[in-house]
């Protein structure tokens, strides 16, 4: 039986700290021409993500504009409803060339506007989302000749437009404003961040909200290691006395 | 009749943990040394993963003053 073997503890402790994954409807246009999921007002609504659920996930895709200058981007998300809402948003845009004209530099300007749209949900009545919220937007931008703006608004109200910067370099964009008339059992949020690349962008030009790097976790995994070996040489020791 | 534990037969063999091998004492013991860090390390990692993300964050729902 699963109760009796030995990996029962560490699976039930397992499912617990796993994020409750409902069937939610996380998606994201490109200059609103919907790319991942149901971008409709009615799928989202549908897909809500309800108190103690999670949205996460990949996306990979490419997206070709009307000079033909194509663009691929990729990355992932986080949304998050423990209580407060959370969303996390890491997209990596870079040109790849031209339809028609091959491995060139870009034609023209071109602006990519990335929405990644997630819809909150709160059973009841009288139910207010107003207070306090936060946005953080780190951008890396590869070359000359790009820039970025973000933005997260909620119902329609922004928390602020942030940037815009201009390449090479990376930033970090932050505010925060207190919001009010949200009412309703619905939360609509659409984080918006916006590419802008400059016409002569050489091809493998990138822009992105930097994903989490590698380095970063292992500080994280040395100090649960040492946590460990420390909580092993204590109960050792306890023993003996 | 005395008891002797040699009449045992092997059906009746006692089945609780006291008899696992070290190595299986060794095994369960460390599965349940990690599970119970998982918990620990949990919100540590989605620290790390949301580290340098993109992210915005707010209060979540509540009553409606006067309500």
């Amino acid at each position: 039986m699963l109760s009796q073997s030995p990996l029962f503890p560490g699976l039930v402790v397992l499912a617990l700290t796993l994020p409750l994954t409902a069937l939610c409807d996380t998606a994201i246009s490109v200059n609103n021409a919907c790319q991942v999921s149901d971008c409709s007002a009615a799928g989202l609504a549908t897909g809500a993500l309800t108190i103690g659920t999670s949205a996460s996930g990949n996306y990979s895709f490419s997206v070709t504009l009307a000079d033909g200058d194509i663009y691929s981007i990729a990355g992932n998300y986080n949304n998050t409803f423990p209580g407060g809402t959370f969303v996390g948003f890491f997209p990596l845009v870079t040109y790849t060339g031209n339809k028609t004209q091959g491995n060139v530099a870009a034609v023209a300007t071109d602006v990519l506007a990335l929405d990644l749209l997630q819809d909150f949900t709160s059973p009841g009545n009288n139910v207010v989302w107003d207070g306090t919220y936060n946005e953080s937007i780190p951008i890396h931008l590869s070359a000359a000749g790009s820039s970025a703006t973000g933005n997260v608004t909620y119902d329609g109200q922004s928390v602020g437009v942030l940037g815009p910067v201009s390449g090479p370099g990376n930033f970090t964009l932050t505010n925060s404003k207190a919001l009010a008339g949200l009412d309703g059992n619905t939360l609509v949020s659409d984080y918006n961040i916006t590419f802008t690349f400059n016409g002569g962008t050489s091809v493998g030009t990138s822009a992105s909200s930097p994903a989490p790097e590698p380095v970063q976790t292992i500080p994280v995994a040395l100090g649960l290691i040492a946590l460990l070996a420390a909580k092993t040489r204590k109960s050792r020791t306890g023993a003996r006395s | 009749m005395p008891y002797n534990e040699n009449d045992m037969d092997q059906n009746h063999q006692p089945q609780s943990p006291a008899t696992d091998s070290p190595e299986e004492q060794n095994r369960r013991e460390l599965v349940t040394k990690l599970g119970k860090y998982a918990i620990y390390a949990a919100p540590f990692t989605v620290m790390a993963l949301n580290s340098k993300a993109a992210t915005s964050s707010g209060p979540g729902p509540h009553a409606k003053a006067g309500h």
